[in-house]
């Protein structure tokens, strides 16, 4: 088995072995959930939301970031972005991103939606906003965060 | 009006422009909406005055999408408003129970039309179930002013500002779109010191970056503790920021109720009625929640019955029953589908209701002209 730390790095790919400062070290079980679990094993936002968190990390932006979450599983991305959190209602967090970013223009804002969210639900306030860059990640639940 | 605003140089201003002109003067810098009729008048105004502010204006795709964007600019601390009629309010209301779980203040202007459905363009008051009961999911409360002139479209537009801030919730500002589309001499408040952004809000900035707006609880006793909260700021509001106007209550024993460009009409039925020796009076509600509940028992001591006058089939008259709880007997008189009753109409049902109540009320001359007039 190969040790990671001597792969092979593909060409035009970086490593990055360090933890985003832009997530919290620790996930704190919350008070409200000593009963419940929150993603479930194998879920696949926990890979979204370290991506997102990278990139946070490497732009520097994570003080200026506003992360509005959906609904869904990952209404709760506050959990576990240490960035300024809005949470939205169902299909609408496109609309709530555009409103604080032109109220406060030097923040970054990005909204985290899924398929049925942003695409089906949100198809429709997601035309208000001006998307920058949307990325799309394969998922369990074929999440989509697109910067507002 | 105030003493300090007759002072004040006065413009002769549409009722929609000066919603607008009075929120910017508030400190309002943020405008979302989709224009109708009879409101459009404010988008209009809005795009004009908000950027010249250094605020923002967006028509945005439905009225869904703005009610969300006053979320977002809410949640950024910033004073926001938007405005609708009917059919665009419909849409809002799930926004609305959003920004009252979230906590989040903004002003909303209902300048409302005729129903159901498309229904038409003309004024009617038939969105009061909606706005003033809560035409979203949850236990919410939405604060609402009822203008019935120009000068209380800018004044209560000021207020509702205020309130908003203070009781962390939307405010709307609901009036008839005769209100809206009339023109009177308005003196406006002078430029507000723009308030600091609250501790709460999400700017995007290092000092607000573990702030967070959302409105789920989904652990139960915390959602009832969140919802307690929000009942105690009702509660609060109905103590404190309840509002309405008496014209010539102290010894009426006909006392009508109505709010609104109905209430501006009842004003001349009061005149009318008194100079045929009919003591009646009227109680116009300006905050329709708070209802002003206290003020109608209190006038039930001498009162011998009350009439509502509403632009609908009746539905602020079961808040006025409530409020009387049987202690005197409450009529209703109804024009709806667009159509504003005239004077005489309502001096001619007041004749009637003063009867019904104590035939000896109706002077003798008065009843004689009754008969005469079939």
């Amino acid at each position: 088995m190969a040790d990671a730390g001597t792969m092979p790095v593909p060409q035009g790919y970086d490593v990055y072995l360090e933890r985003s400062k832009a997530i919290y070290p620790l996930f704190e079980r919350k008070e409200e959930l000593q009963n419940q679990t929150h993603y479930c094993p194998g879920c696949g936002h926990g890979t979204a939301h370290k991506l997102i968190a990278e990139a946070i990390g490497e732009l520097g932006i994570q003080d200026r970031a506003v992360a509005i979450s959906p609904v869904g599983c990952s209404v709760f991305a506050y959990y576990y972005f240490d960035t300024g959190n809005v949470q939205a209602a169902h299909g609408r967090a496109s609309a709530v991103a555009t409103a604080v970013k032109r109220s406060r223009p030097e923040s970054i804002v990005f909204s985290y939606q899924g398929d049925g969210d942003l695409a089906a639900m949100g198809l429709q306030p997601s035309r208000s906003t001006r998307p920058t860059a949307v990325r799309t990640s394969r998922c369990s639940s074929s999440t989509t965060a697109s910067t507002a | 009006m105030s003493r300090d605003a007759n002072r004040r140089a006065r413009q002769l201003i549409k009722g929609n422009e000066a919603i607008v002109k009075s929120a910017v003067l508030a400190g309002c810098r943020a405008y979302y909406g989709y224009p109708i009729t009879p409101a459009s008048e404010i988008a209009e105004a809005a795009a004009l005055y908000l950027p010249r502010a250094g605020g923002v204006f967006l028509q945005a795709e439905s009225e869904t999408a703005a009610v969300n964007m006053l979320y977002g600019a809410a949640s950024a601390g910033v004073r926001a408003m938007s405005a609708s009629s009917g059919p665009g309010m419909s849409l809002m209301q799930e926004g609305m129970s959003y920004l009252a779980g979230a906590e989040l203040p903004c002003v909303v202007a209902d300048i409302t039309r005729g129903g159901p459905g498309l229904g038409n363009i003309a004024p009617e008051q038939g969105d009061y179930f909606q706005v003033v009961k809560g035409g979203g999911h949850g236990c919410y409360r939405t604060l609402v002013l009822a203008p019935d002139s120009c000068q209380e479209m800018a004044d209560l537009t000021t207020l509702a500002f205020h309130l908003a801030d203070e009781y962390r919730n939307p405010v709307v500002v609901m009036a008839d779109g005769f209100i809206g589309q009339m023109m009177e001499p308005v003196a406006f408040a002078s430029v507000a010191k723009l308030p600091p952004s609250p501790a709460w809000a999400v700017r995007g900035t290092v000092e607000t970056r573990r702030n967070l707006v959302s409105s789920i609880q989904l652990e139960p006793d915390n959602l009832e503790a969140h919802i307690r909260k929000l009942e105690q700021k009702y509660i609060r509001a109905e103590r404190e920021a309840v509002r309405a106007e008496h014209v010539r209550t102290e010894d009426a024993e006909v006392v009508l109720v109505g709010y609104g460009v109905v209430a501006r009409i009842l004003k001349s039925v009061v005149e009318q009625a008194r100079a045929e020796g009919l003591r009646v009076g009227l109680l116009r509600p300006v905050t329709l929640f708070p209802f002003p509940s206290v003020a109608l028992r209190s006038l039930a001591r001498h009162a011998r019955v009350f009439l509502t006058v509403e632009m609908s089939t009746g539905q602020m008259v079961e808040d006025v029953r409530l409020a009387l709880n049987g202690a005197k007997p409450v009529e209703f008189y109804g024009r709806c589908g667009g159509n504003v009753p005239s004077a005489e109409e309502l001096l001619r049902v007041t004749r009637e209701v003063a009867r019904r109540a104590h035939p000896v009320l109706i002077p003798d001359h008065v009843a004689a002209q009754e008969v005469c007039h079939g």
